[in-house]
């Protein structure tokens, strides 16, 4: 705020025995040092450089009021997490913080928003803040924007941000690993979403996904950011943070990483790749706890391995029948299969995704047929197609 | 007055048309010297004194300077703003000549704004005539001379450079461009609200055509506030026109009444084209929620205008609909005899999803009359739609198809096309 720069420079000049024209001259005139203290002219930053060096003090302190090394402490803090909404919300719409630290915080606000238009409107913000920014300091925003759209149903929209970034990132020769996993994560999820094929993205996201706990990686380079702000390291310290920065991003994309590791799970079983399969549904299931769908591919896997013991138990306990596990189901238990294949195919009808019907619909045709039930299969293949062509037109 | 008057023979033949002496204009700020020096284009007048002089002689400063005829800067617009509606008209040819004679005028005249305006008329006619890379050649030329402090003529240009892209492919970019514009024109001071509707029409109809809808409709709660303070009203009709499709599958009462709205604008201001373009839009509606009667009336009108005003491939597709609203109300005969003239335009503009269409529709009309040809014609409608690539098409397609078969007889037949069309949808979300 003017009037607080003011104040700071009358208290620092007069505390340190000069006159207005002391601190003016040669470049500018006591008349102009005056209106600045009196809060009637906000300096240039020709001028606040000048006033600095003539007050030896550092820039960003007198323009913030801040003494050195506390704005790294308020950094180190905003990466905790562990502060109230009203806390984050406050750096976010302040007008005297710089934009990178209001950009941190609406980011850490759009993560721990749940309703999904706010989180938009937080990371929507950051992204204008940091609209001047590198691309790779632009990536949490970005990933932000792309994860709401793909959850506000426009998973195009969130493709094409994240494909314009991934360019940038290219163009720019700022490969960041933390920004281009972000990127690739979420482009892949979406490519998938519109059918598309994300075998790229998936493989390149999963190349630089990290072993562990993100969280706990945080926490650790936290700490060393700590101990060396307080031993006078301030560039150790940013180093730190900005280690830090990557692994809360890393973290937040838990969810998006497992579901990655899915779909690359998927692909490998469509090509016989069980223990690549296995390896990529047990890691993800880390960040999916308790996902139905992902019992069934577990249980998929295990009975193409053998283990239809393993297989059945996977599926004993799962918290919801969904049209995946009935697949599963139908696989285990030939005798049944025509049930759940129906059942599978009821739950997908109203809502698709038209893929999955449309699958569906032929494993019961090629069900029936092998049974010799032509005419029942024919049925099937025409009720089924009349169903898919119907979720493409509504109304 | 000739073109290449100097300003001192305009100052002595306007003063003498006066009747005045070089003391009477010079005085009492200059002496008759100096206005002798200046009209012998010895000395070149400064601001002030050409004020004073324009003042003596009862012209407009800059008029004198550049040797404009009074009134020259609104007689321009007015050319313009008549060529627009004639350009709707479909009057290619009278337009491209006024958008040249006009950018040439304006050139003369030293009046940038109407330059580029005249150089965006340029475009609007290549658009008109569907030859995009001319258009975008002149888009882009007029967005190099824009004007500052011109936001809303400076979105129309970019809007239609975007349009442009979007043609060619380069969807992405065309978002770019016009999300970066619409940012810009928000950051202003005092955002204009005719800059800020164009571009969001722009952008809803970019989100539309990639079925981006939820950004679109956020594009559009956005807008709507602003709408009462925008000048433009041909961009008011069309915004609510754009939006009216973003509707079109929740509240179809809601999208004929807005598209009402935007045909009462176009109808007050004569855009005929326009006009055209919505009649087709409510018919579709109208068909979708039964009013069948009024959907061909619409498409009647529709087909008449576009076909009048010389959009070819508009019109075609204006024709398909009301054949297949003749198709459904029974009236055979008249539904093939439509459907043939569309398919023999699309033919010819090597419109391939148009040709497909008028395929099926002729299929389903051979098909309702148990004509032989029902099988072959829904065939060829499957094969055109999976070479263009169009999935849901030609899952419809195959399913029309099956059942045909399956009515001929043809059991193994039917099962194949019914997989057909179930392969094609496992690409689908």
């Amino acid at each position: 705020m003017t009037t607080g720069i003011g104040a700071r420079i009358l208290a620092l000049r007069t505390g340190r025995g000069l006159t207005q024209r002391d601190l003016a001259e040669p470049n500018y005139t006591a008349a102009y040092v005056s209106s600045v203290e009196n809060g009637h002219r906000v300096p240039s930053s020709d001028a606040l450089a000048h006033f600095a060096a003539r007050l030896a003090v550092d820039v960003a302190e007198l323009s913030t009021g801040r003494r050195p090394g506390e704005a790294l402490e308020l950094d180190i803090e905003l990466l905790t997490m562990s502060h109230s909404q009203q806390w984050y919300s406050g750096i976010a719409a302040s007008s005297t913080e710089p934009g990178e630290r209001r950009a941190e915080a609406s980011i850490v606000l759009g993560r721990i928003e749940s309703a999904v238009d706010a989180a938009a409107a937080h990371f929507e913000r950051a992204h204008r803040l940091l609209a001047d920014a590198p691309p790779h300091h632009r990536a949490a925003a970005v990933a932000g924007r792309a994860w709401c759209a793909r959850r506000q149903g426009d998973p195009g929209y969130a493709a094409y941000l994240l494909g314009a970034l991934r360019d940038e990132l290219v163009r720019a020769e700022l490969p960041a690993p933390g920004a281009l996993l972000a990127v690739q994560t979420l482009l892949g999820l979406c490519q998938n979403d519109l059918g598309e094929d994300p075998a790229p993205a998936v493989a390149t996201a999963l190349e630089l996904a990290p072993a562990g706990d993100p969280a706990r990686t945080a926490e650790l380079h936290l700490t060393v950011a700590r101990t060396l702000a307080a031993t006078g390291d301030p560039g150790g310290a940013a180093a730190a943070l900005d280690a830090a920065r990557q692994a809360r991003l890393a973290d937040w994309l838990a969810a998006p990483i497992a579901e990655v590791r899915r779909l690359r799970g998927r692909a490998r079983l469509a090509t016989g790749d069980l223990g690549g399969a296995l390896a990529d549904f047990t890691a993800a299931s880390a960040g999916l706890p308790g996902d139905p769908d992902l019992a069934a591919d577990l249980a998929v896997t295990y009975r193409a391995l053998g283990s239809s013991a393993t297989a059945a138990a996977l599926l004993a306990d799962v918290a919801s029948d969904t049209a995946a596990v009935h697949r599963a189901r139908a696989l285990l238990d030939p005798e049944a299969a025509e049930g759940h294949l129906r059942a599978a195919i009821a739950l997908l009808k109203p809502t698709g995704p038209r893929r999955d019907l449309a699958d569906a619909v032929l494993a019961l045709a090629d069900h029936l047929t092998a049974a010799g039930r032509t005419e029942e299969a024919l049925d099937t293949l025409a009720d089924g197609l009349a169903a898919v062509d119907a979720l493409g037109r509504p109304s | 007055m000739t073109d290449d008057e100097t300003l001192g023979a305009r100052v002595r033949r306007l003063r003498l048309d006066r009747g005045l002496t070089q003391k009477d204009l010079a005085e009492p700020r200059y002496t008759r010297a100096y206005l002798a020096a200046v009209e012998a284009g010895v000395r070149a007048p400064t601001d002030e004194a050409l004020a004073h002089i324009a003042s003596g002689l009862g012209v407009d400063p800059d008029d004198l300077r550049h040797g404009r005829p009074p009134g020259a800067a609104e007689a321009l617009t007015r050319t313009l703003a008549e060529a627009r509606v004639r350009l709707s008209r479909g009057e290619t040819g009278a337009v491209e000549e006024i958008a040249a004679s006009a950018e040439r005028d304006a050139e003369r005249y030293a009046l940038p704004e109407l330059r580029c305006r005249a150089v965006y008329l340029t475009g609007e006619i290549e658009l008109h005539r569907g030859r995009v890379a001319e258009a975008a050649a002149a888009y882009h030329r007029a967005g190099s001379m824009l004007p500052d402090g011109q936001p809303d003529l400076r979105a129309a240009v970019k809007a239609r450079e975007a349009y442009c892209l979007q043609i060619d492919g380069a969807t992405g970019a065309a978002v770019a461009l016009l999300e970066a514009e619409l940012r810009t024109v928000r950051a202003a001071a005092e955002p204009d609200p005719d800059a800020q509707v164009r571009l969001t029409s722009a952008l809803v109809y970019t989100f539309l055509e990639q079925d981006w809808r939820e950004r679109a409709r956020r594009l559009e709660r956005e807008a709507l506030p602003l709408l009462p303070h925008v000048v433009n009203r041909e961009w008011v009709a069309q915004f609510i026109a754009t939006v009216a499709q973003l509707r079109r599958e929740h509240d179809l009462a809601e999208t004929e009444r807005l598209l009402g709205e935007a045909l009462a604008i176009y109808t007050d201001l004569g855009l005929t084209r326009e006009i055209g373009i919505c009649e087709w839009a409510r018919g579709y509606v109208l068909r979708r929620v039964g009013r069948a009667g009024e959907a061909a009336d619409c498409f009647e009108r529709a087909r008449t205008v576009l076909g009048d005003v010389g959009a070819v491939q508009d019109h075609a597709g204006a024709t398909l609909e009301l054949a297949e609203v003749r198709r459904l109300e029974g009236a055979l005969d008249e539904a093939e005899r439509l459907a043939r003239a569309a398919a023999d335009i699309c033919r010819q503009t090597h419109h391939v999803e148009c040709m497909a269409e008028a395929d099926r529709l002729l299929g389903r009309i051979a098909a309702a009359r148990g004509a032989p040809d029902a099988e072959r014609l829904l065939r060829s409608a499957a094969d055109r739609y999976a070479a263009a690539g169009l999935a849901a098409e030609l899952v419809t397609t195959s399913r029309l198809l099956g059942e045909q078969q399956r009515v001929t007889g043809d059991l193994a037949g039917a099962a194949e096309s019914f997989r057909r069309g179930l392969q094609a949808a496992t690409r689908l979300a």
